[in-house]
């Protein structure tokens, strides 16, 4: 097999990733499975258009424009939206992200058209090469800024205040409010991080495939399959499992045959939770049945 | 394991320890009057009133299902008053939302100790200090706590789910501790403990209160409850049935009866 096959899975694996880490920690911490974060992911790819080919600003450097857009948009949604219907269980907030993910569609259609978009840089198109495997500046330069955003994302969570606050109140929400966690101001933060990272990854997209207001929803059931492949809520086991699904859509692609893509992942989602249904790294205590 | 009064810090607020003026001296630490609630549409208690003065230890005694954990809730602000009223010197809580009220200097240790299993000892102890930012205290508490339970120290790096019942309880009082209480909740102290170490519990609860922490502790072992506590009350289907001083307490008939089984 040619030693391409695994440094593309390796380079869609670091996107993935990214992709996966935001979905996974709303779930994981929040108990909210965000339909809507395909469409956010879109939106951060859209900023990136909109700044690359109005403004002439590099998609990399437009990464934290996209994280702070969507971080004030999934704040001020789970403030004053989310909040709200959470008390009425995980099927309602899932049925809420998902009319969310249809208006921001919609939204976006409005806006933009349902126009084929792309970013293409002076860098775009070449790359990397040597002995016979081709990497792509855009994608090399996607993939290594997603796995420095999840580093930096675990590392924030491991050591700051608001970081411990998180993990504790996805671990025991009631006893976080009996030490002063303000549950509502937890919940809004953390789904803007995840908004944020949803954001992130629609630039690192931007650069790598082509903009529509539907691109976002393939990663849907992408993200589904890293968040519980690695672990609910954990930052590393979004990075293993987005790692091993890039790889293994990419080596799937190579022995079996492209069409195949899906199934493959999804064949692995299923064997993941008949044989290890805690994920390659759940940490014990979290993301338990509550 | 006595480390001197003198040297201890008073743990609570400066404010509280000291009832210098006239005015305050009538007025106690926390204050219940009347309160009534429950959940949802049944209702649990009927009109409580329940008076801790500060530097007090007052004991709150009932069988299963009497509403004692739900009275200790609605103090903390975990369940609204539907009617009556739940004071701190005097100052109406109502208004004042959950996690707030640890900064006002009310903090509970939970039934079931609801220690944060997947984070350390040493991150449930910092998280106990959350609503504070006076860093150099928070270290002075820390070693406080370390000091009072040893055990914290020597576990420090110990996810806190894996600790045996005691030492977990030991850490949600000490959790508790980190917050800064004027007055401590205690939710079922002794609970599932063996003896020798509800001993070093009861221990380590006079020496809080020499601390200057004003304490009400739920209890179902009554005669650890009044070795702790100088007064009680009985909670009876939601009612306060009976108060009165350790000594009271334990000469009647029906805390003999219902309680000390004999
Ligand atoms: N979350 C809840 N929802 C509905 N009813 C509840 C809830 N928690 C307690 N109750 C009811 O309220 C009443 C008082 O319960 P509470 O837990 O306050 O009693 P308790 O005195 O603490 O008992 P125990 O000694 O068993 O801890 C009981 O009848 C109980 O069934
Ligand atoms: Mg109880």
């Amino acid at each position: 097999m040619s030693p391409q096959v695994l440094v593309n899975g390796l380079l869609l694996g670091g996107i993935y990733a990214a992709v996966g880490v935001g979905f996974s920690l709303t779930w994981g911490v929040l108990n909210i499975i965000n339909i809507a974060h395909g469409a956010m992911v879109m939106l951060g790819a859209y900023i990136t258009f909109l700044l690359f080919t109005y403004a002439g600003i590099d998609p990399f450097i437009s990464i934290p424009a996209s994280m702070f857009v969507l971080f004030l948009l999934g704040y001020v949604l789970q403030r004053f939206l989310i909040n709200r219907v959470i008390p009425h269980g995980v099927f309602m907030t899932l049925v809420l992200t998902f009319g969310l993910s249809l208006f921001l569609i919609d939204l976006a259609l409005l806006a933009f058209t349902s126009d084929y978009r792309s970013v293409t840089p002076s860098y775009a198109g070449s790359g990397l090469s040597f002995a016979g495997v081709i990497v792509p500046y855009q994608r090399l330069g996607a993939c290594v800024v997603a796995i420095l955003i999840v580093a930096g994302l675990n590392f924030y969570l491991g050591r700051s205040k608001l970081g411990r606050a998180i993990r504790a109140t996805a671990l025991n929400r009631q006893a976080a409010q009996l030490v002063g966690v303000d549950i509502a101001q937890i919940y809004a933060v953390t789904f803007g991080i995840g908004a944020a990272l949803a954001g992130a990854a629609g630039s690192l997209l931007a650069v790598t495939i082509t903009i529509t207001p539907f691109m976002g929803q393939v990663f849907i059931g992408k993200a589904f399959v890293i968040a519980t492949l690695g672990g609910l809520g954990t930052v590393q086991g979004a990075l293993i499992g987005g790692l091993v699904l890039g790889m293994a859509e990419s080596l799937g692609a190579a022995l079996i045959g492209p069409s195949y893509q899906q199934a493959i992942g999804f064949g692995i989602l299923v064997l993941v939770l008949v044989l290890r249904p805690e994920g390659i790294m759940g940490k014990q205590f979290f993301a338990e049945v509550k | 394991m006595h480390s001197g009064g003198a040297e201890a810090p008073a743990r609570g607020r400066p404010d509280a320890t000291a009832p210098g003026e006239g005015a305050h001296e009538h007025v106690p630490l926390l204050g219940v009057r009347a309160l009534e609630t429950g959940y949802g549409q049944v209702q649990v208690l009927w009109g409580v009133d329940l008076e801790v003065r500060s530097g007090e230890a007052v004991a709150l005694i009932g069988a299963n299902g009497a509403g004692k954990t739900t009275l200790l809730r609605a103090i903390a602000g975990q369940l609204p008053a539907w009617t009556g009223l739940v004071e701190l010197e005097g100052q109406d809580l109502g208004p004042v939302p959950a996690h707030l009220r640890v900064g006002h200097g009310v903090v509970m240790v939970p039934e079931g100790r609801q220690l944060f299993a997947g984070l350390t000892v040493r991150e449930n102890l910092l998280m106990g200090a959350f609503a504070r930012s006076d860093k150099a205290e928070i270290d002075r508490d820390l070693e406080r706590v370390e000091t009072l339970f040893p055990v914290l120290s020597e576990r420090r790096g110990q996810l806190a789910g894996h600790m045996s019942g005691g030492e977990q309880q030991m850490c949600a009082i000490g959790r508790a501790l980190m917050s800064r209480p004027r007055v401590l909740l205690i939710d079922e102290l002794s609970l599932g403990l063996a003896p020798v170490v509800v001993d070093r519990l009861i221990e380590a609860i006079a020496e809080i209160r020499r601390d200057g922490v004003t304490l009400l502790i739920v209890e179902q072992d009554v005669t650890n409850a009044l070795t702790m506590a100088e007064r009680g009350y009985v909670v009876e289907s939601g009612q306060i049935t009976l108060a009165g001083s350790r000594e009271a307490l334990l000469a009647d008939p029906r805390v003999q009866e219902s309680f000390i089984g004999i």
